[in-house]
Parts: structure tokens; C-alpha cells; sequence
């Protein structure tokens, strides 16, 4: 995994970020103002609950537009209120997991798989397509379970899934989103090393919210942590 | 009289009602399902009045809504005339009269749990859909429908179901004409004020049938408690 890291050096500011937002609700106002530029392929966002830290993978993936700043990921500008670039989720090739991997129970595990395949004039996955689908599936150990729904699942097989759907699109960075505060440790061990042996099959960085000490040194990530300062939501480390 | 006028006097009737309810459904459901999907993503405040008076044709009396379509689409009215010289559509006592009534009467019953099931589904499934690089169309078609065609499904077939039974504000825009507007439900009060008592069983045996029938349908469509898409996790 240590080569892995120091083999990614194509990584040179994979992630250049200016986000500054301002959201007013009736009980307070709330304000973002995080910058962050690093080279370093994995970074975990962390800080106390409610200060914001889903909103920066959620402005990424293109979910939230920012009022101002720029969101620039391995060279492709996604976002710039100078520049007025910003690009919808669907064409920015971020592969953020959600929370509650928010796979579509009405398909198949091969169903949300494929999901994200460009689909031929009648709707099909092509056979090569449907080949992939399957060797993504195998890759994380749910061959077995194809043709299954995802309530059928077990929590570990969901978040497989929710993996292998991500993974098959080749994103352009892996954006997670407390993906282990939910499992058992001993699966919570399992899935670290999976995500990590993804990135190195992927070769992509990870940016990735976490509370837990544990998944930073497992993944050999970047700290960041954000905090509340006079009211403002910024980067403190 | 003879067996045969029975069963004519039957399936004309029971012919007319079955072809203004689909036509009437037809329309409800493509106008219902494209402004429940409208209502339910719409932040407008105007969004709750507009629902209020889709709402009432299920509250106000037929004749009134009648009474309003004969206002609205009358031959002295603005629509009317538009209608008549425009696309040589009459509405008063024809078949598409009585397919207006049937399909304003049950525009509610579609309307209502289309918009419900659209209001049902967990955003995050359609935010997931644009992550993984579908379409807005792709997304429509292939998130949103599908988790929510059970619930529009069994508000049609209700629709359905009323429109076949329509009779207050069919009656007072397309009459009782037989053979061209009477349909089933109207067929049974003539036959009652008629004093045919044979006929009147017949036709209400035949109506009650149809529409138990398609109301054990309804209910086999109706939404059962889906898992929740997160799972345990």
C-alpha cells in the first residue's frame, strides 16, 4: 500500500478547492469559506458534526453550487464563479459514495452496476457492458448475488455494491462520506482495504469525510480538519 | 320484450362507458402524472392553491362541475367557439362531452397519489442517478417512474373506476342521448324512470361487476411498504 501512495506522483495538485458559501436558515446564519490545495492522493476531511464536511464532497460532486470560489480536480475546472464554469454533476466524474449508498431498490445488483453505462437507442447494457458489470461485481465479491436486490443485501454487500457502481465509471476521485461509521469493526477493517486496493487499481485519490483517527492512519491519508471561527466554517490544519 | 333488446340495451350502454372512461382516463392520467411530477418538485408558493382546485372535483357537487364545463365550453363561450371553429370539436351533447366530464371528475383520483409518489421518493436516488452521469431524461425514465409507477398505477386505476361510473356532470353536458352519450350509469336511471326493472338489474349487475373487478386490481397495485433503499446500514 506504501508503494502505492508514492507511485501516485501524477497527482501533482490533484485538488484545488475554493469553496465560500452562505446559507441562511431562520434560526442562524451559516458560513463556508475553505480553501485547500494539496498533491497528497488521500485526504480525510475532518471536524465536529454539523460544521460542513459533507457539503465539500457534496459541492464537488456538483450536488451544491458554491456562491464563490473555484472547485478544480486533477486539472478539470469543475467550478469557477470568474470564470462561470459549472459543470452539472452528471459530467464531472466524481465518484461520491453516499452516505446511505442511496442505491435504487427497484434494480438488480447488476441493474445498479450498470446503472451508470451509457446505454445503446433501446436501453440495454451491450454484452460487453454487461461482462464489465460482472467483473466489477466479482471484483468485490458479490458474483453470487447479480441478480439479487439490494434490501436482500447485508450493510458490507451494500457498500460493495455502492463501490463497484462508482468504480466501473473510472472517476476521477473517490469521494466517501463516512462510509465506515456504520459497519462492525471487523468489517469496517475490510471494506479500509478494499477502498485502498481500489484506489491503487484506479490509481485516483480519495477525499474522504471521517471522524475516526483509525481510517487516516489505515489509508495513510492527509489531515484536514475544519472548524468554527467566529461563525465561519474554515480550515484550521 | 325479448332477450336480445336486453342484452343490446346492455352492451351499448356498457360500450359507450368503457370507451369515454379510457379516453377520459387517458387524459386525466397524462395531465395528472405531469402536474403531480410538477407539484411535487415545485417550490412555488402558488403550488398549494393550484393543488386546492385540482382537489375539487372530487368535493364539488357533479352538477356544479357540469353546470362549469357547460359555462366554460358552451357554444356562446369563448372556448367553446374556439373549439368548434379551430378544431371542429363540439362538446355539448356529444362523446366528447361526456369524455370531458369523465376525465375532469377523476383528474383528482390520478392526480393526488401520483403527486404523493413523487413526493415519496428519497431525493438522494435521483442525486445518485446524476453522480453516476445519467440525464435528466434518463433519470425521469429510469429513477423516478419506476419507484413511483405502483402509486400512479393505482391512482389510475381508481380514476378509471369513477369515470366509468360518472353521471352528474356528464349528464349535464352530453345528455342522455342513446346510443351516442347514454352511458352505463345513465342507461340505469332511464330504465329506472322507465319502469324497466329487468333492464335497470341487468345494468346495475354489469356496472357492479366491472367495477369490483377493477377495485380488486387497484387494490393488488397499491403500493406495499418497500424496504428502505439504505438497507441495515
Amino acid at each position: 500500500m506504501s508503494t502505492a501512495v508514492a507511485d501516485q506522483t501524477d497527482l501533482v495538485n490533484w485538488c484545488d478547492l475554493d469553496i465560500r458559501k452562505r446559507l441562511h436558515s431562520p434560526k442562524r446564519t451559516f458560513e463556508f469559506d475553505v480553501q485547500l490545495q494539496t498533491s497528497h492522493p488521500r485526504i480525510v476531511l475532518t471536524g465536529p458534526s454539523g460544521i460542513g464536511k459533507t457539503m465539500v464532497l457534496r459541492a464537488l460532486a456538483g450536488l451544491i453550487r458554491p456562491d464563490a470560489g473555484h472547485i478544480r480536480i486533477q486539472g478539470h475546472t469543475l467550478y469557477d464563479s470568474r470564470g462561470r464554469v459549472d459543470l452539472p454533476a452528471r459530467q464531472r466524474r466524481m465518484g461520491f459514495m453516499f452516505q446511505n449508498y442511496a442505491l435504487l431498490p427497484h434494480l438488480t445488483a447488476l441493474g445498479n452496476v450498470g446503472f451508470g453505462l451509457r446505454r445503446g437507442a433501446w436501453g440495454f447494457l451491450s454484452r460487453a457492458q454487461k461482462t464489465e458489470a460482472l467483473r466489477w461485481l466479482d471484483r468485490f465479491q458479490l458474483a453470487h448475488a447479480a441478480h439479487q436486490y439490494p434490501h436482500t443485501l447485508s450493510g458490507g454487500q451494500q457498500q460493495r455494491l455502492a463501490l463497484a457502481r462508482l468504480a466501473i465509471l473510472k472517476p476521477r476521485v473517490l469521494l466517501l462520506d463516512e462510509p465506515f461509521a456504520a459497519l462492525d469493526p471487523d468489517l469496517r477493517r475490510a471494506m479500509r482495504c478494499e477502498v485502498a486496493a481500489l484506489l491503487e487499481t484506479l490509481n485516483i485519490p480519495l477525499l474522504m469525510v471521517s471522524h475516526d483517527e483509525e481510517d487516516r492512519v489505515a489509508l495513510q491519508a492527509q489531515r484536514v480538519g475544519l472548524a468554527q471561527v467566529d461563525g465561519r466554517t474554515v480550515r484550521v490544519d | 320484450m325479448n332477450q336480445s333488446d336486453v342484452l343490446a340495451g346492455v352492451l351499448t350502454p356498457l360500450w359507450l362507458s368503457l370507451k369515454v372512461a379510457f379516453w377520459a382516463t387517458l387524459l386525466s392520467s397524462v395531465l395528472g402524472v405531469a402536474l403531480g411530477l410538477y407539484l411535487a418538485r415545485s417550490r412555488l408558493w402558488l403550488r398549494n392553491v393550484l393543488d386546492t382546485i385540482c382537489t375539487l372535483p372530487m368535493v364539488l357537487p357533479p352538477t356544479v362541475l357540469g353546470y362549469y364545463l357547460l359555462v366554460a365550453f358552451g357554444s356562446q363561450s369563448i372556448m367553446g367557439r374556439w373549439l368548434r371553429d379551430t378544431l371542429g370539436i363540439n362538446l355539448i351533447f356529444s362523446l366528447n362531452g361526456a369524455i370531458v366530464a369523465a376525465a375532469v371528475v377523476s383528474f383528482p383520483l390520478v392526480f393526488k397519489p401520483a403527486r404523493a409518489a413523487f413526493e415519496s421518493i428519497d431525493p438522494q436516488l435521483e442525486q445518485a442517478g446524476r453522480v453516476l452521469g445519467v440525464s435528466e431524461a434518463g433519470i425521469l425514465l429510469r429513477v423516478t417512474l419506476p419507484l413511483a409507477v405502483r402509486g400512479i398505477m393505482a391512482g389510475i386505476m381508481l380514476g378509471f373506476v369513477r369515470a366509468l361510473g360518472e353521471f352528474g356532470a356528464t349528464l349535464m353536458i352530453a345528455g342522455s342521448i342513446p346510443g351516442k352519450t347514454q352511458t352505463l350509469s345513465i342507461a340505469i336511471y332511464e330504465a329506472v324512470q322507465a319502469g324497466r326493472d329487468d333492464m335497470a338489474n341487468m345494468l346495475a349487475l354489469v356496472i357492479s361487476t366491472v367495477c369490483i373487478v377493477l377495485l380488486l386490481l387497484a387494490t393488488r397495485l397499491t403500493p406495499k411498504r418497500q424496504p428502505a433503499p439504505g438497507g441495515t446500514a
